[in-house]
């Protein structure tokens, strides 16, 4: 281990190290108080950039204005109508322009919008200009003027297609970040709902939107959060996906320590809870923080439906999730390890139905698994044109045909399809991945050591799953460590009224959000 | 650098895993299901062992005829183990002793005795120890577990079933006998018993009757060695005084005629309390809940008095009854299936340690007084028979 320790010593240092600063920060060159110069200056910094507009406007006999933006980014009917028409039509008398300098005149009177700003530099003007702004620069003036005037193309607020609910709010996510943030803002009008703004990727330049609600969220989680992904340094951010394998506790872990949702209810109702969210601008995917193992087992729709439904169903929900992990393995270690196990009915059944079939249990159960896991890729990758196609296909691979072939036993096909069921009941799909991936490792130590494999890595995996954290707090929480309060909302959910703290893994303060004795009791 | 150690342990256990070679992976068809094993003695005391496996019907599912869903193979050896050994030569396919549910012994070799034979089932850790054990009465075992039954398609299965309807749970039969052998109580045991019927006159053997049926119980000595048979109905009140669940019917006969009256018992319970003033005395008193089943008579149970009498009639009747079944047991039989040893062992060890010695002759002498009190709770909406008119009901 002595030399991995030199290796680290010698090369750790280069992971300090700052990255070159780029070129545009090097060069931040004044704007010049000439105009020709200054256009000059940008077209070379846009130079085979066909989408970018120069428009020279007349402002007065003498002065020329430069409106400059990019085009698809702006709305171009208010650039029509809030600055090039104002300043058409209010061509100022020469003496007025003495007194006043352009710049600060078009700010203040003429160009009707409600978001600008002024740029000094050049590096400045390009950024506004990448932002969807408008950049007004006036002869003689070593300033600019930036109104944001965004009217890029974006997509409506469509029903989430991913996270479907019976009940509840049909409103999702979409890839426009200011959208997004609206949609929470709406849901939860306070002013301690925050959105701290930052910007990664050196190329993309993405916005990123650290949500949470001051007084609730624990301190030492936003600073944790907030570190974590303004330490995040990368060319480019393309979707929260990018983000969260930055900012995640462990990587080679199969389970996932961020939550990501297209429903805004499930932010709002995370946030309320004391999460952090991480809003990435240009997709609809919000992560949540930090993400617990009970709380993947918990769908929106658990909160709208009544209490005994919500947690009947929790409880199906409980029980397929393990069914999706153990069932195939389950299967395989009893009917060939331990027979005696299975009723006498049920051993001769299934004796009868492996008669002809020329594989060893494990191997016949692998392959149906991985041919519907093959057929689940194929599912999500089809043209929706020959989607039909595939299901048909699907149908008789993992079905009758697969049995009449000769090739498979007909219980496998129960077994597969059964895990294949239990494995959309759960709720979260980051959390179904590792369930499903786990499946063929307990699957191949179920196959060479029965019932003993699989709770050796049953073992394993609570081990693990025991020391995860998630931003602090441990992921198997409130059960491990046991918190009685938690679990009103855990393996059941109790009754609103009932549910007088919020859970105490990611809040510490504030922590009563309902007044005891709300229980209605009406009187007869 | 821990992860990477860590991981490359988890990757050399892992690939420790196929070297593991899968011994105990077994297919199940590459298994026989036995379902139950029979055992015969042979005149120069070899055991001959027979098998009944489970065969999936569906091999033999040929439309027309009976769907044969066993087999049965038979072996002779000088142990048990031998035995074994010899039937799995014959076998094609490897034994499964987990799905066992029942041990047929044939008479002649519970005459002899079980002690030898319990040592070979309750040892082997694959087969259960929950089983039905019983001693087939007038045929050999091997014959009865060749043949096969008109219900279902493992003959031995459906005797399970059998034994479960009449006798008490079938499955703890076999612990119950290898309990009372080892504790120091010297009791003994029933066993459900089979009695082949004679095959009616003028039909063949392939007809679809059933060839045997249940006949009471084997009464086991302290020794597991066979010592008589109670018929069906000492066979209840023998469980009755054993508080075991099981289904109990009784009928009393009400006037000099065939006019009889039958109930059925619910929640039977049974109390016993000792004393030793002079000998071993102890007092069983037995309790049920009556529900009329039968009312041969012309009497009316709606008239408060009839369901009295008839009461103190069943009570009075059934105590003399099983006043001679104790009397059978202590003297004829002369084996401590009732589980006095047991109570007094268990209530005054100190008592019991003086009397163990000899239990055999203290248990004939002992005074055993049976009461029994019933409870009628239901007879129905009709007091007397519905056929009969108004004026032919007896009315007290």
């Amino acid at each position: 281990m002595k030399w991995l320790k030199r290796r680290g010593g010698a090369f750790g240092g280069g992971r300090e190290r700052k990255l070159d600063p780029s070129p545009d920060e090097m060069r931040r060159p004044p704007l010049s108080a000439d105009l020709r110069e200054n256009e000059n200056r940008l077209r070379d910094r846009f130079s085979h950039c066909s989408d970018i507009v120069f428009r020279s406007v007349a402002a007065t006999e003498r002065q020329t204005l430069l409106i400059v933006f990019i085009d698809g980014l702006v709305d171009k009917q208010m650039l029509d109508e809030a600055v090039l028409k104002p300043i058409l039509a209010n061509k100022l008398p020469e003496e007025e322009r003495e007194k006043r300098p352009a710049g600060r005149w078009i700010k203040n009177e003429i160009v009707a919008l409600s978001q600008t700003r002024l740029v000094s530099d050049l590096h400045e003007a390009v950024q506004a200009l990448l932002n969807s702004s408008v950049v007004i620069l006036a002869d003689g003036e070593t300033a600019g003027l930036a109104a944001s005037l965004s009217g890029a193309k974006t997509r409506g607020i469509e029903e989430p297609a991913s996270e479907a609910v019976l009940r509840g709010p049909r409103e999702g996510f979409t890839e426009s970040i200011r959208t997004n943030t609206s949609m929470l803002r709406r849901k939860i009008k306070s002013a301690r709902l925050k959105m701290e703004s930052l910007t990664v990727g050196d190329v993309t330049q993405t916005e990123i939107v650290i949500s949470y609600i001051d007084g609730i969220a624990r301190q030492s989680i936003i600073d944790e959060v907030r570190e974590r992904v303004s330490r995040i340094r990368t060319d480019s951010i393309l979707e929260s996906g990018y983000i969260e394998e930055f900012i995640e506790e462990e990587t080679y872990s199969p389970f996932p320590t961020v939550q990501n949702t297209e429903r805004p209810d499930i932010v709002a109702s995370s946030l309320l809870e004391g999460k952090i969210a991480v809003l990435t601008d240009g997709t609809p995917f919000v992560l949540i923080v930090p993400f617990t193992f009970w709380a993947g087992l918990q769908a929106a729709e658990d909160y709208y439906n009544p209490t005994l439904y919500s947690s009947a169903v929790r409880f199906i929900r409980l029980i397929f999730t393990f069914v999706s992990l153990f069932l195939p393995s389950l299967f395989v270690a009893i009917v060939n390890f331990h027979a005696q196990m299975l009723p006498t009915s049920l051993a001769l059944n299934f004796a009868s139905a492996r008669e002809a079939s020329p594989f060893p249990t494990v191997f016949e159960t692998f392959l149906m698994e991985a041919l519907f896991e093959g057929l689940r890729e194929a599912g999500i990758r089809l043209p929706k044109q020959i989607g039909s196609a595939i299901s048909i296909v699907g149908a008789l691979v993992i079905g009758q045909a697969a049995v009449q072939a000769g090739i498979v036993s007909a219980p496998i096909v129960i077994v597969v399809a059964g895990t294949g069921i239990a494995s959309f009941t759960i709720a979260r799909l980051n959390l179904g991945q590792p369930l499903r991936l786990l499946r063929f490792i307990l699957l191949i130590l179920a196959g060479t050591l029965g019932l003993y494999g699989i709770v050796l890595g049953t073992l394993a995996l609570l081990m693990h799953l025991a020391s995860l954290r998630s931003f602090g707090v441990p992921y198997f929480s409130p059960l491990a460590p046991l918190s009685v309060p938690g679990l009103k909302d855990a393996l059941w959910r109790s009754p609103r009224w009932k549910m007088h703290v919020r859970p105490e893994a990611a809040t510490d303060q504030n922590s009563v959000r309902t007044p005891k004795g709300q229980q209605p009791s009406p009187k007869r | 650098m821990k992860r990477a150690r860590l991981s490359a342990l988890f990757f050399v256990c892992l690939s420790l895993l196929p070297v593991a070679g899968c011994w105990d992976n077994r297919e199940l068809n590459d298994q026989a299901l036995q379902i139950a094993a029979g055992i015969d003695l042979l005149e120069n005391g070899d055991y001959l062992l027979s098998n009944q496996y489970a065969k999936s019907s569906q091999s033999s599912q040929s439309d027309q005829g009976q769907k044969i869903g066993f087999y049965t193979e038979t072996a002779v050896g000088r142990t048990l183990l031998k035995g074994s050994s010899a039937l799995q030569k014959k076998v094609t396919r490897q034994i499964n002793r987990g799905q066992r549910l029942s041990l047929a012994i044939s008479e002649k070799m519970a005459k002899r005795g079980l002690r030898d034979l319990l040592d070979y089932y309750t040892r082997n850790p694959e087969a259960p120890i929950r089983m039905d054990l019983f001693v087939v009465k007038g045929s050999m075992a091997a014959d009865l577990l060749k043949n096969p039954v008109p219900f279902g398609s493992q003959p031995l299965r459906e005797y399970y079933k059998l034994h479960q309807s009449n006798f008490e749970t079938a499955d703890i039969v076999f612990m119950n006998l290898v309990r009372a052998l080892n504790e120091p109580s010297k009791s003994g045991e029933i066993l459900p018993v089979l009695e082949a019927v004679p095959a009616p006159s003028g039909k063949k053997n392939g007809n679809k009757q059933s060839l045997y049926r249940y006949s009471g119980s084997a009464v086991m000595s302290n020794e597991a060695k066979l010592v008589g048979y109670l018929n069906e109905e000492e066979t209840g009140y023998v469980l009755w005084m054993l508080d075991r669940p099981h289904r109990q019917a009784l009928s009393v006969p009400v006037s000099e005629e065939r006019d009889t009256v039958s109930i059925e018992l619910r929640r039977m319970n049974a109390k016993r309390s000792l004393s030793f003033d002079g000998g071993v005395k102890m007092t069983i008193t037995l309790t049920g809940d009556a529900t009329l089943l039968e009312n041969n008579s012309n009497l009316d149970m709606m008239t408060p008095e009839v369901p009295d009498a008839i009461k103190r009639k069943l009570e009075q009747d059934t105590e003399k009854r099983i006043g001679r079944l104790v009397k059978k047991l202590q003297n004829e039989v002369k084996s401590d299936v009732i589980h006095v040893g047991d109570t007094i062992f268990r209530n005054r060890p100190g008592r019991w340690r003086s009397l163990m010695n000899n239990w055999d002759a203290e248990f004939a002498q002992a005074k055993i007084t049976v009461r029994v009190r019933l409870k009628f709770v239901r007879f129905g909406l009709t007091g007397a028979p519905g056929h009969l008119r108004e004026n032919d009901i007896q009315r007290s």
